[in-house]
């Protein structure tokens, strides 16, 4: 009886599939960390949990399947495997424990989808207003940015492989424009 | 289109990843109750909405969310400057050897300067 | 058929490939790269349209761009365009278009009866008849629209998709001829990102004009087929044909226009987009668009088989196709010779009329070889031949040029060739904002300086010698990759067979057999119908300025954008002024250089996904029970619920009543959540509402009243302090996002020193509030960890649990005055939530009500919503809201504005309810208070009203409303206005119209 359902708003939604562009939701949490990078108590704490916080701006870091995103000069973006969440929160929370930090679980109001393929830069590149180029946009590279008007974080994750974080209100909207912008290469 | 050397990525992006707001370094006065009638009004009604070297505020909505301040020439829109609030403004008018008399603030800014920044 | 123009070889066709196409019902062939222009042309057909005005029968002029006459209806239903130059429309198998602003039939044609008129309507007469005589044009407004314009638009939707991209690169260069093939390949070999776009099929430009042109030692065609090869082997060059730059604009930002599939014919693109939209941001940019021939101005200059001369040439070498084979070349430069002799070679009779006294050129001699017979210090004074040019009249120039003199010659011919010399295309370097300078030994505006980083190479930076332009477009080139970041090169160099010209002749005018106001009709602007005397017409009247000028006798304003005649114009205007041409200078170039569909421009931005149309978790249930919506920002809400046929009216009470009676359940999703931790969360909360926040207790809420600097309403919600460090505001859905860039702007520029994080949790949960004295039955079937006693759980306060097995925070906060229970869950479990209270709440009639019914229940309770009953100039004083605004905090934002002057006056406006004399009558929002009962001016306002319902729970209409003084009125009576001059009486009351004790609250 008490059998959770969570619901999706692309539940229903056709992605693509196929070399050139697929396109699929990925099931992962989202936890937002504020802190001051220079606040040294902070990032002391913060790093006996993952031992970097990358403090360059649009930046990755990965370890154990956690990725972490600078997003500002006091803010991260923690995200992985949903079923890592509980474990995550509660380490650092204890670990920034008398900190000036706020660790907020922001996994139902932002989504995420991996986008990929060999022509995943030319679709990106439809809606999204940054340079996409190897120089300007490399492998480990996150930014936040738009597609069209839906305000996204974009992380090159691998060659062809971008993750996307975005919010939940905008999600058909953006899918629906991710896969219009992918039909031409199928 | 706007091309804008965002401060706190130092990395040029367009101004759509922005909302351009109103004029810089209007500071609040510490203690409002203190000051005038006459000197309130021009704190929340009078810009200096300068034809020339103009100090405004953007902040970016897709990304980091910072507030930080540009010097813009509104007559060629060329950008002569972008800063964060921490930054030396003085400084960085020296720096581009910006006339004195070419730059128009808000008269209540001379009497009210907050502290710092 | 045969296709009687088409030469036994040469062009850049397919002969392969036949095409057939029809034209005004005439059937076709062509053949695989013919434009529409130059298949119709190899078949001799000539008549392409009737012009704009009077009617005239047009042909094709030129072969590119610039063309001003052969705009063709293209295709018929859907994909049907019109105004689509057929000099740029590539063939396609099938292609159906026909001529324009004809009826019923290009050579028959009724509007040909305004030529008759011609002498009435020239430019400025529309503004001369109907200025006097407003009535008269109001009349025949719908007659002189309906003939307006060219082609016919189909009105149906565009069936097309199309695409837009966003690409950064170093080097842009725009113009895929010589030079700017000689710019890319210089450019790409330093390594920068290099972007090459032509607007045609193929790179080339002038060379395919001039293929046997000598460059680097080979003919020009060959010497294209290397550099393109050499430019192939860099991966780091990216060649786009068929694409028109038509947008410059600042920090070195360009828009272009991709044909990607038009080629293919309508609908035959298939997946790919029909064009493409490319949004270019360029660290350097090199201009290399060559220039425009000019027309020369003689008498009868429209005729259809009157061409540019180097289109002749185009015609020829690129398509194969001589348009005419009796052809006269009327020149005042030297480049029409290149295009005599080509036509001689391709088999024509060909004459020259040189209106320049003597001519010394080597190229005389050459054409004099051929037998080519040149008149000098002559000029064509009529054209004959209606629907194409049978012969020319010719006359000997004055000295001065001033006049014609001597004898009148006829000359027979069926193709007319013209050259006024040659106009760079500066257009999108004035759209960067370039300067031009006036060049007067060469006749023409150059670019001078510009701002941004832009080069100007070849024609369009009026360099006409190939060697000079190649060795310029390399050096160009080099300093471009340099400059954007990439290594040093050399720049490669070039020499090419160079002529020496003989200055032109410029008489702007072609003088004719009588003086110009009484002679035959010169135009100098083909599309718009305007000729040399429209232009002197314009000075006598004085419309001087050239913006004047432009707009009197609409030189320039259509489609063509004035590339064939903004110079001729501007040049006569300075000659009738006596001033000189930069001194009368050009107007301003706008974007599109070339015209372009608005579907580029959308790209996939249309129908559905123009705009993101959000819906909260539990959209799914409202969907698929009819439930009606209303646009809340970019949010789209249920309104209400309608069952068994209702209408609004109808769903909104019987939601209402039944909220009171039993339970009610509504979506506050879409409210805006601000997460505030930090130590000093409480004071800056203290800083930005008019209450205090700090003294807040951890578990309990609190409603707080948000105003700006001016001390006016701007936003309100419930604050909810989670923990010592920790609170939880919420926002109105439509002041979310602005209220949270509001406080980063406040503690980022005015407090950094407070330790705060302000972090948007807006879509983090979805909202369901149960409302009415049931609701604690409903919530006590699916939540059982919360103990749900009024007692246990106090109004105002909060509390952590389960529904279903949820996690849930409840809040006891309410909008209706009712027992309510704000249950905040996270948005994935919104929609089960929903449904969960859906099922327990069967058994109590639980009714589903929507934003029209929320907005009733608060107003019976006098509570305001922002945005409708405040507008920005209100504040909580203003409102009866004193109670909110604490008189112990030294400072607050909002608070010091409430001490001046306007902010403290008497006789502001005042919140108040109003109960009308007649229950049944529900006063329009927005209906004014007025001081007197009748609406004959002049009739003070006093006040409007801000939000107005029927009440089923009172049994009687009930409106809140802002009124001057309105405190003092309370209990008098107030006359109400209608727009539609109605006015009701009504008592002025307090604004609670319901439960005024607020004994409900607790169930």
């Amino acid at each position: 009886m008490d059998k959770l359902q969570p619901y999706s708003p692309l539940q229903g939604l056709a992605g693509t599939t196929g070399i050139n562009v697929k396109l699929k939701e990925l099931n992962r949490f989202n936890l937002i960390l504020r802190g001051k990078q220079d606040d040294n108590k902070f990032m002391k704490s913060a790093q006996k949990i993952f031992d970097k916080l990358p403090v360059k701006p649009n930046s990755t870091y990965q370890k154990s399947g956690i990725t972490i995103i600078w997003v500002s000069p006091d803010e991260w973006i923690l995200t992985g495997d949903y079923d890592k969440l509980e474990k995550v929160k509660t380490d650092l929370d204890k670990s920034l424990e008398n900190t000036h930090y706020a660790l907020i679980d922001t996994s139902d109001y932002y989504m995420s989808a991996n986008i990929s393929g060999n022509n995943v830069r030319e679709t990106l590149e439809k809606g999204v207003v940054v340079d996409l180029h190897d120089s300007a946009f490399p492998i480990g590279y996150a930014t936040g940015t738009r597609y069209e008007k839906a305000v996204i974080n974009l992380h090159r994750e691998d060659n062809n492989s971008y993750n996307i974080i975005f919010r939940r209100s905008f999600a058909p909207y953006l899918w629906g424009h991710l896969v219009k912008a992918s039909q031409e290469f199928k | 289109m706007l091309y804008v050397r965002d401060p706190y990525l130092n990395e040029m992006r367009d101004q759509t990843e922005y909302h351009i707001r109103s004029e810089a370094h209007k500071a609040r006065p510490l203690e409002p109750s203190k000051v005038s009638d006459k000197d309130w009004g021009d704190y929340i009604f009078f810009f200096a909405n300068t034809k020339g070297i103009h100090f405004e505020r953007w902040v970016n909505f897709t990304g980091h969310r910072k507030w930080f301040n540009v010097i813009r020439n509104t007559v060629t829109d060329e950008i002569l400057a972008t800063y964060r609030p921490d930054e030396d403004v003085k400084k960085i008018i020296a720096d581009l050897g910006i006339d004195k008399k070419d730059i128009k603030v808000s008269g209540v800014l001379k009497k009210l300067k907050k502290k710092s920044s | 058929m045969t296709q009687k123009n088409r030469l036994p070889k040469g062009g850049r066709i397919n002969r392969q490939k036949e095409l057939s196409f029809k034209y005004d019902g005439k059937n076709y062939i062509g053949y695989d790269g013919d434009t529409l222009a130059s298949a119709l042309l190899a078949n001799d057909v000539h008549l392409v349209g009737r012009s704009f005005k009077y009617h005239r029968p047009r042909g094709i002029m030129s072969a590119g761009v610039e063309e001003p006459n052969a705009l063709v209806q293209l295709e018929t239903g859907e994909y049907g365009e019109p105004n689509t130059r057929a000099t740029q429309l590539e063939l396609y198998n099938n292609l159906t278009a026909k001529s324009q602003n004809c009826f019923p039939s290009v050579k028959y044609d009724i509007g040909a009866f305004n030529r008759l008129i011609s002498r009435f309507i020239p430019a400025g007469f529309y503004y001369k008849t109907f200025m006097p005589n407003m009535k008269g044009w109001m009349f025949f407004e719908k007659f002189i629209r309906r003939t307006a314009g060219l082609g016919k638009s189909t009105g149906l939707p565009d069936p097309d998709h199309y695409a837009r991209k966003t690409v950064y690169c170093d080097v842009l260069v725009a113009g895929g001829g010589p030079a700017g093939l000689v710019s890319a390949l210089n450019a790409g070999k330093t390594g920068a990102r290099v972007i090459l776009m032509d607007e045609q099929n193929e790179m080339g430009g002038w060379g395919l004009t001039s293929p046997n042109m000598q460059i680097d030692g080979k003919k020009a065609i060959d010497w294209i087929s290397d550099m393109l090869s050499k430019i192939a082997k860099l991966d780091n060059v990216q060649v786009v044909p068929r694409c028109s730059v038509i947008g410059y604009f600042d920090y070195n930002f360009l828009t272009a226009v991709e044909r990607v599939t038009d080629h293919l014919g309508a609908g035959n693109g298939g997946s790919k987009p029909r064009q493409r939209f490319w949004r270019i941001r360029a660290k350097q940019v090199i201009l290399a668009q060559g220039a425009l021939e000019r027309p020369m101005l003689f008498a009868e200059n429209d005729k259809p088989g009157v061409m540019m001369s180097s289109s002749i040439r185009t015609y020829i070498n690129r398509f194969g196709v001589l348009a005419g084979d009796n052809i006269v070349i009327t020149t005042n430069n030297d480049t029409a010779y290149f295009s005599a002799l080509d036509a001689l070679n391709a088999g024509a009779k060909v004459t020259i009329i040189d209106i320049r006294k003597d001519l010394k050129s080597d190229l005389l001699e050459k054409v004099n070889e051929k037998g080519i017979t040149v008149h000098k210090n002559s000029a064509i004074v009529n054209v004959k031949g209606a629907h194409r040019v049978k012969a020319v009249e010719m006359m000997k120039l004055s000295d001065d040029g001033k006049s014609c003199i001597g004898e009148k010659r006829e000359i027979s011919c069926n193709l007319v060739g013209m050259s006024s010399g040659w106009t760079p295309t500066v257009h999108l370097y004035s759209q960067a904002r370039g300067k031009l300078k006036w060049d007067e030994q060469r006749t023409m505006f150059i670019p001078d300086s510009c701002q941004q980083n832009v080069q100007c190479v070849g024609g369009c930076n009026g360099t006409m010698d190939m060697s000079d332009t190649l060795n310029e477009s390399a050096v160009s080139g080099v300093k471009a990759g340099k400059l954007s970041g990439n290594k040093s090169v050399s720049a490669t160099k070039h020499k090419a067979v160079s002529h020496t010209e003989q200055p032109p002749r410029n008489l702007w005018i072609i003088p004719g057999e009588k003086p110009i106001t009484r002679d035959r009709k010169h135009f100098h602007d083909f599309q718009n119908d305007a000729t040399v005397t429209d232009i002197l017409l314009a000075g006598r009247e004085g419309y001087l300025s050239v913006e004047h000028l432009k707009r009197y006798t609409t030189t320039g304003m259509a489609t063509d954008q004035g590339k064939t005649s903004n110079i001729n114009a501007l040049a006569i205007m300075a000659e009738y002024r006596g001033l000189t041409i930069p001194e009368v200078g050009t107007t301003t170039f706008r974007p599109p250089y070339s015209t372009t569909t608005i579907g580029a421009i959308a790209g996939e931005a249309v129908g559905e996904l123009f705009e993101q149309d959000r819906r909260t978790p539990m959209d799914a249930w409202h969907k698929s029970h009819d439930a009606v919506y209303e646009p809340v920002g970019d949010w789209s809400r249920a309104r209400y619920y309608p069952k068994n046929g209702e209408d609004m009216y109808e769903a909104v009470q019987r939601e209402t009543l039944a909220t009171r009676t039993s339970v009610g359940v509504m979506d506050g999703s879409t409210l805006g959540k601000i997460d505030i931790r930090g130590k000093d969360a409480g004071k800056f909360l203290d800083l930005v509402y008019t209450n205090v926040f700090s003294s807040l207790k951890s578990g309990f809420c609190r409603y707080g009243l948000m105003l700006n600097e001016h001390g006016m309403v701007w936003d309100d919600g419930v604050t909810a302090r989670i923990s010592e460090n920790h609170y939880h505001m919420t926002t109105t859905t439509g002041g979310a996002g602005r209220v949270y860039e509001w406080l980063e702007e406040l503690h980022q520029t005015e407090w950094p020193e407070m330790e705060v994080f302000i972090t948007s949790v807006t879509e983090q949960y979805a909202v369901a509030t149960l409302n009415g004295p049931n609701s604690a039955k409903v919530l006590s079937k699916i939540c059982k960890d919360i103990d749900l006693d009024n007692e246990a759980f106090p109004f105002m306060t909060f509390r952590n649990g389960t529904i279903s097995g949820i996690p849930a925070t409840v809040y006891r906060i309410s909008f209706t005055g009712e027992l309510s229970y704000e249950i905040n869950v996270p948005a994935r479990y919104g929609l089960q939530l929903w449904q969960e209270i859906i099922k327990a709440g069967k058994e109590y009639d639980i009714c589903p009500y929507g934003t029209e019914t929320m907005h009733v229940l608060r107003a019976e309770k006098g509570f305001i919503i922002v945005g409708q009953d405040t507008d920005g100039t209100l504040t909580p004083m203003d409102l009866g809201m004193n109670w909110i605004v604490s008189k112990k905090k030294p400072d607050f934002i909002g608070k010091r504005s409430f001490a001046r002057i306007d902010t403290s006056r008497q006789g502001r406006k005042q919140f108040v309810g109003l109960l009308t004399d007649d229950k049944n009558i529900i006063l329009p929002e927005g209906a004014h208070i007025i001081e007197s009962k009748s609406i004959e001016p002049h009739v003070n306002m006093l006040g409007h009203v801000t939000s107005s319902y029927m009440s089923p729970n009172c049994g009687h209409s009930i409106a809140l409303a802002l009124i001057e003084d309105g405190f003092n009125l309370k209990g008098k009576k107030v006359n109400v206005a209608t727009i539609e001059g109605k006015v009701y009486s009504a008592s002025v009351v307090d604004t609670v119209f319901f439960d005024k004790e607020g004994k409900r609250i607790n169930g």
